[in-house]
């Protein structure tokens, strides 16, 4: 083909070629020179940046760690005092991720090292590695070999390599149990399951393949969560480029969760325990795989959950293939979508610490001190963590504890299912957990103690709040006066 | 014509989880250029092993697969109708499965 290139980053589509010049050209006007357009030395262009931009693999390169920086500084993600762990999955988006990190904790390291008082900190960096084998059912084989991928990928840094299944490692279980007296209750033994096999019994439990992605996301995180907080870091990375989050906006919207579509969308989600920042944001997938390619970044792919059921049964998966649809008519669509949506009202936990001099005067969407002091807290989904609308949690005011065909045992308060189904989002009680009755019960017991915890504790946070806002109009105990 | 394909970001479990193919395309009956079009229609005939729907949609990649000839986006060489010489590189790259 005349497109010869002996350099990836010097050769590329020139004049005097064969290409055709008849063919429809999306992103370059048919016969005009196919320079880099961000170059002033006349680079031939190898490809196609920023949606319509004609520019060579430095170029790419360069604007890809301008976005990056962009996101970090403007937004106050990363600090030289964090310590900041990347979520990779062998991935391109994850893979880019740590290089630009390295790249600008070297340049930090040189300055640090280059100032006089060498007080300057520079951040720290690690990255973790979740092993969902069990889930997807894979030879174990396939899994070790995409662990030694991934720490010959990440050598020279941390590489923390963690299995989906250790969320439910040491932990006791609720179990049903017969009492002598023939009712049955709920007792707190010693678990000896493996954790593997009450994973695998979770996930089987969840019939819906759109649920079983959500849950797998929501338990992958818990376990990131984990080793963030046990190592030591103070920031987690997610690769999330545009492409994926206007997917999640298309997702959210044909889940029904528009109204905690926000807190998923923002640079900085605060509620976690360590704090999640999406520094790629403003980067679409594609150019993060032609920047892969072309600085020759070694990736790995590694089968997952979306890769392994049929890509129409899955809502994710349909909004996705409905965005990369959209994407080839017009490449500026994802933007588009994360702009629009990142105009929605974000939540008090996606505030930014931003420095004085990048502050906005007028912020358009932050409450003000007032309006935060009389809003009611915000309380989260027991399973996904996603915000809760007020009327979504009516059901949790006064609701007696359902337990239809189980006894309780007065002493025993803890890890009903009937708290965990009123603290959790409408899509999560469809997609996750629709049971009810006796099914419910079982199935609250398959879920991680964390989970189980979290949602007893989301359902008193409640009711104190609840009673909190009319503790003025309730009549004090012991008054009995007319 | 000789050709080195390769497939990369889990295009490769659609062709026997084989990455780097050295194939010999012929060129189409009363031609004698090989096009990306035709190519892509030799590798569904010859190559693919399973769920074509995952490379292909119509007579072009499925959307969110990147092509690269040469190192060189085939939107800057006329997508389809690029014309392919002996021995180049032609690189398929998927990212609907990125992270």
């Amino acid at each position: 083909m005349s497109c010869m290139s002996s350099e990836a980053d010097g050769g590329g589509c020139g004049s005097g070629n064969s290409c055709s010049a008849s063919a429809p050209v999306t992103a370059v006007v048919a016969g005009a020179p196919r320079l880099c357009i961000k170059c002033k030395d006349g680079v031939p262009a190898i490809t196609v940046g920023n949606q319509t931009e004609p520019m060579c693999a430095r170029c790419l390169h360069v604007s890809i760690l301008s976005k990056f920086k962009t996101a970090v500084n403007n937004h106050g993600l990363i600090t030289p005092a964090d310590n900041v762990l990347v979520a990779v999955s062998g991935g391109p988006s994850s893979r880019v991720a740590v290089e630009m990190l390295k790249e600008i904790r070297s340049k930090a390291q040189n300055d640090a090292d280059a100032a006089k008082d060498h007080v300057l900190k520079v951040f720290g960096l690690g990255v973790v590695y979740v092993d969902e084998t069990t889930v997807l059912k894979l030879p174990r084989t396939d899994a070790e070999a995409a662990v030694v991928a991934i720490k010959e990928i990440y050598e020279g840094i941390p590489v923390h390599v963690v299995q989906l299944e250790s969320v439910f490692e040491t932990e006791s279980s609720l179990v049903h149990e017969n009492g002598g007296d023939n009712f049955a209750r709920l007792q707190l033994v010693e678990d000896t399951a493996d954790p593997k096999s009450k994973l695998s019994k979770l996930f089987e439990s969840v019939q819906d393949a759109t649920g079983r992605e959500d849950l797998l996301e929501s338990l992958r995180m818990q376990a990131i969560q984990v080793v963030a907080q046990s190592q030591g870091y103070t920031k987690v990375v997610l690769a999330l480029t545009a492409t994926r989050v206007a997917a999640r906006v298309v997702a959210a919207t044909t889940k029904g969760q528009g109204y905690s579509l926000p807190a998923y969308i923002q640079y900085l989600d605060g509620r976690w325990p360590v704090p999640v920042v999406l520094p790629l944001r403003d980067c679409v997938a594609r150019e993060l795989a032609l920047h892969c390619h072309f600085s020759k970044l070694s990736t790995t792919f590694v089968r997952g959950l979306t890769t392994m059921t049929d890509p129409r049964s899955s809502l994710n998966n349909l909004a996705h293939h409905f965005i990369t649809l959209l994407q080839e008519d017009n490449p500026a669509r994802e933007h588009t979508i994360v702009r629009t949506a990142a105009k929605l009202t974000s939540f008090r936990f996606n505030a930014e610490v931003v420095p004085p001099s990048r502050r906005r005067r007028n912020p358009r969407n932050h409450d003000t001190s007032q309006e935060k002091s009389n809003r009611e807290p915000e309380f989260l989904c027991s399973i996904c963590r996603a915000p809760l609308k007020s009327s979504d949690m009516a059901s949790a005011v006064g609701t007696p504890h359902q337990t239809e065909s189980v006894e309780q045992n007065e002493e025993d308060t803890s890890g009903q299912y009937g708290d965990m189904k009123s603290t959790c989002c409408p899509s999560c009680l469809f997609q996750i957990f629709p049971e009810e009755g006796t099914q419910a019960a079982e199935k609250f017991l398959l879920f991680p103690k964390t989970t189980r915890d979290t949602a007893s504790s989301n359902f008193h946070q409640r009711q104190q709040w609840i009673r909190s806002q009319i503790e003025d109009f309730l009549i004090p105990e012991g008054d009995d006066s007319s | 014509m000789k050709l080195t394909l390769e497939f990369g970001g889990g295009l490769e479990l659609l062709f026997g989880s084989v990455k780097i193919h050295e194939v010999a395309v012929p060129p189409p009956e009363g031609e004698t250029k090989v096009t990306v079009k035709h190519l892509l229609l030799w590798i569904r005939d010859n190559l693919l092993k399973e769920r074509p729907e995952m490379f292909l949609k119509d007579k072009s990649v499925r959307p969110g697969v990147l092509v690269l000839i040469n190192d060189c986006d085939w939107e800057l060489c006329g997508t389809t109708e690029a014309v392919l010489e002996e021995k180049d590189t032609v690189v398929f790259i998927s990212t609907l499965h990125g992270g």
